[in-house]
């Protein structure tokens, strides 16, 4: 095998904080081929991104980088200069970023972004012949009319579109290297199924060595030969994709993976855990990072962790040998606790025959858009004549991509927006009849976001206590209790009803937004995409929160998600919708199994890659 | 681009319209014209002449399309004190005003943009500290005090300038200074926060990776979209120091706007004043305007939506 295109050892980034040096990448070492796609995957703030970005030294200006030894084709580049720096930037090696709305300058057309860095590092390209090229590679990257592109702006073009031209800018100079950091996580599923198809495509043609950055496991599995799992600043475990996937020897990536829902696994099981939260890098990290969070570890993993290599050319660090893993690790997929059997089994009677707590009929919801002063109004139909029905204590997902109306939707039926058409009702009543108390009492929302959904300047226990003063609900004296049991039962500690939303992570905030949503005893949550701002293993604390919950209190959910497994996972019916139209209902089972519409089809396709 | 053109100059001919109301209104209710023309000893019988003869007497209507009818002819009517007729007094008082106005601005952006954009690339440091503590000190000053400043160093001690009249350039170097030194700080402070926010943008990340030089970064990528907003400040000020500045050109007796509408107002030369007040707002209907063409010009998500 020739020398690979990139070869990294002992790689550190640590990054200048109010309280001090914080170690975020702490001694990273792997090597990529040519031809060959290699996968960092972690949780945010794992160290992955850094690493990405430590490579051609494009940190934060906070952040500063050591490397034992850095090579790019074969060439020692550790320690070069900036300037020189700067000449392999964008030249031998190109990076490819997650944002694609935001990656490009908002008032510069494509065509200067995408020939500018070729006619810096090879100024006597004649502009002609740069932005020849720039249309060849648009046509590559499959967009439609790649010279009438060249003069177009960023905002004029989709995201799935900007992703290709930042894909086409950035093998502008033919680099060798591609770094991609999450390239297709900002986009729907359909769309990253392109993209990722684009990337192998090119890959295969160009001989590429690719550095695929990411968060999501089932998207390394489809793409990636070999991977790399990073836990607080360091790689824990490597090797061929495959071995790591099916059989992870690292009781964090055990975890990680358990933690995910997938297409593949058993509907209805309970996901895996991972309690607690990953350490800050303060000081010098010693010892196995993982220790607090697992449960195989003992006395001995406060001294740093041996390099062990298990079968099939993984290598992991960990002091337990993967048999000592694999039988004290406890099972991870668990059966549902007792109460909860009635929502993965066959649909019981009793449900099927109760009429629907929601029933939404008819649905049309239309936005006048205002050109703005003197300027004339167009408008656009967001739901078109959607119909659905949920019986009482069964969960609804709903699926679909991003502007295809399920959040407008959603908001008909929390009744925070009027249709132009049709009805909605909870428990018989129309929800048009019902003030906003009754309404508030009937059914109450999750939003996705915890960091701007939860008001900063209310205490938990305020937020949570809330909706029972404004209702009037429980004796004056008795809220702050009610309050604080629920937020018991949503797995909070007493302890945090003093605290503020800041001082609370991700997960606990979503926590809190579920506390204060059931703490009315609504009969019928709306949840959107309440998981998809967390990272995977707090995603699994919540998707098993609201399990447990909905089968002890028997609640009915209306559950968006743009994430199909998630929606599988929890949902007992499923509604597909499109462009504003409910293209498929179906029982859960049965629409993954056989899909009858053709988009739904190529949804779960998108899905499985 | 001429759509945008086309409804940006009918939104500010709506304002125009609304603004030549509100100016006829104010005189004529912050009190009585005939009083203003007869003087306060003048008798009820000749108040009423007055009023007659000026037309005063007429609906509120009538007197505002009459008034605006010829406004919009170039008439402004005639000062009360000079008889002279309104329109070609402020024409007159225009050029002196206007050189000002050009070069206060051109002093002020002169100062913010290297000051701003050196502060911004070197955020917290002494370079930002000290382009800060400058500019916070410049809107210390009142220009009155930093004009006699100027003149007790320039004028008196050193004797290199004129510290009063509009005879030549050499007049309009000190009033320029003390006006540009108090328009600089906004510009400074606004280029400043732009400048650090589009510098830890994405796109710059992006231009990053692409191994641009950093001269290319700051001034194509980064200061191509924070100076988005600082045009349009710098064309309301533009049209501010156009209306003339009361203070600085008393203290350098310069004849312009500023000064004629001083000794306006404390004659009550009602015609006078009123017609400086529609020119101003005009000309701020007329620096809106500019600036919304010039960020339509320069952002392409305004021109092309």
């Amino acid at each position: 095998m020739s020398a690979p295109v990139l070869a990294v050892e002992d790689l550190r980034v640590e990054l200048a904080t109010a309280v001090g040096g914080l170690k975020a990448v702490r001694g990273v070492s792997f090597a990529i081929a040519r031809g060959e796609t290699f996968a960092l995957v972690g949780e945010s703030g794992s160290g992955k991104s850094m690493t990405a970005l430590a490579l051609l030294d494009l940190l934060p200006r906070n952040a500063r980088r050591s490397v034992g030894t850095l090579r790019l084709d074969g060439v020692e580049i550790g320690a070069l200069p900036e300037p020189a720096l700067r000449r392999l930037r964008g030249n031998a090696a190109a990076m490819v970023f997650q944002e694609p709305m935001t990656a490009l300058n908002p008032v510069l057309t494509i065509g200067e972004q995408m020939t500018e860095g070729l006619l810096t590092h090879m100024p006597e390209t004649p502009t002609v012949v740069a932005a020849r090229r720039a249309v060849d590679l648009l046509a590559r990257c499959g967009v439609g009319e790649p010279e009438r592109r060249l003069l177009q702006f960023p905002h004029e073009l989709s995201g799935g579109l900007r992703q290709r031209v930042m894909i086409a800018t950035a093998l502008m100079t033919g680099p060798r290297l591609l770094i991609a950091d999450e390239p297709t996580t900002a986009l729907d599923v359909t769309v990253q199924a392109q993209i990722l198809d684009l990337l192998r495509e090119l890959q295969r043609d160009l001989d590429l060595a690719i550095l695929f950055i990411t968060h999501d496991l089932a998207l390394v599995r489809r793409f990636a030969a070999r991977v790399g799992v990073m836990y607080a600043g360091r790689i824990v475990e490597s090797g061929p994709t495959a071995a790591v996937v099916e059989a992870p020897s690292h009781p964090y990536t055990r975890r990680l993976l358990a933690c995910a829902p997938s297409l593949a696994a058993p509907r209805g099981h309970r996901l895996g855990f991972l309690s607690g939260l990953p350490p800050r890098l303060l000081c010098t990290p010693v010892g196995c990072q993982f220790r607090a969070r697992c449960d195989v570890a003992g006395d001995a993993c406060a001294t740093d962790p041996p390099l062990r290599e298990s079968a099939g050319g993984v290598a992991y660090e960990c002091i337990h040998p993967p048999s000592e893993i694999a039988v004290r690790g406890p099972d991870m997929r668990s059966p549902p606790p007792t109460g909860a059997e009635a929502r993965a089994g066959a649909p019981d009677a009793e449900a099927a025959s109760a009429a629907p707590l929601l029933r939404a009929h008819g649905i049309t919801v239309t936005y006048r858009l205002r050109g703005g002063f003197l300027a004339r109004a167009t408008t656009l139909t967001a739901v078109r004549d959607a119909s659905l029905e949920i019986p009482p204590g069964r969960v609804l997902g709903l699926v679909g991509e991003s502007g295809s109306g399920k959040s407008t939707l959603a908001r008909v039926v929390l009744g925070l927006e009027t249709p132009q058409a049709g009805q909605v009702t909870i428990g018989g009543m129309a929800l048009g009849t019902l003030d906003r108390r009754a309404r508030a009492r009937a059914v109450q929302p999750v939003f996705q976001d915890p960091y701007t959904s939860l008001n900063p300047r209310r205490t938990i226990g305020e937020i949570v206590r809330a909706p029972l003063d404004i209702l009037g609900l429980h004796a004056r004296d008795e809220r702050a209790e009610v309050a604080a049991a629920m937020l018991e039962r949503c797995g909070l500690p007493r302890h945090m009803l003093g605290a503020y939303p800041v001082q609370l992570s991700g997960g606990q905030r979503q926590r809190v937004a579920i506390a204060r949503a059931l703490v009315s005893g609504p009969r019928l949550v709306v949840c959107d995409e309440p998981t998809s701002a967390l990272d995977v293993s707090i995603q699994s604390q919540i998707l098993n929160l609201l399990q447990d919950l909905q089968a002890s209190l028997g609640l009915t959910y209306l559950f968006i998600s743009h994430n199909l497994a998630v929606v599988r996972h929890l949902a007992h019916r499923v509604a597909v919708m499109h462009r504003g139209v409910l293209v498929e209902t179906g029982d859960a089972e049965q629409i993954f199994a056989d899909p009858q519409h053709a988009y739904t089809r190529q949804l779960i396709a998108a899905a499985r890659g | 681009m001429i759509g945008l053109v086309g409804r940006k100059l009918a939104e500010a001919a709506l304002v125009a319209l609304i603004v030549s109301v509100a100016t006829f209104l104010l005189t004529t209710w912050t009190g009585d014209l005939a009083i203003s023309i007869g003087g306060l000893g003048a008798s009820r019988e000749e108040l009423d002449r007055l009023r007659v003869t000026h037309g005063l007497d007429r609906p509120l209507l009538v007197q505002y399309l009459d008034w605006a009818g010829r406004a919009l002819t170039g008439d402004l009517g005639r000062s009360f004190f000079s008889q002279e007729d309104v329109a070609p007094l402020i024409l007159s008082r225009l050029p002196v005003t206007a050189t000002l106005a050009v070069c206060s601005i051109a002093v002020g952006v002169a100062l913010a943009f290297p000051l701003g954009i050196a502060a911004a690339l070197r955020q917290g440091s002494w370079v930002d500290t000290l382009a800060q503590s400058i500019a916070a000190l410049s809107q210390a000053m009142p220009s009155f005090w930093s004009g006699l400043l100027l003149i007790l160093l320039f004028g008196v001690t050193l004797q290199a300038l004129p510290i009063s009249g509009a005879d030549d350039w050499s007049s309009f170097v000190m009033p320029s200074l003390a006006l540009g030194w108090f328009v600089f700080p906004i510009l400074l402070r606004l280029l400043r926060a732009g400048m650090v926010e589009t510098l830890g943008a994405d796109y710059i990340r992006t231009a990053r990776a692409k191994g641009l030089s950093r001269r290319r970064i700051v001034l194509r990528h980064a200061l191509r979209n924070a100076v988005l907003p600082v045009v349009s400040l710098a064309a309301v000020q533009f049209g501010q120091l156009l209306g003339g500045s009361v203070v600085v050109e008393s203290v350098f007796a310069l004849p312009g706007i500023g000064q004629l509408a001083w000794h306006a107002i404390q004659r009550a030369d009602y015609p006078v004043v009123q017609a400086i007040v529609l020119f101003v707002a005009l000309i701020f209907v007329a620096m809106n305007l500019v600036a919304d063409l010039i960020n339509g010009a320069l952002d392409p998500r305004i021109r092309r939506p």
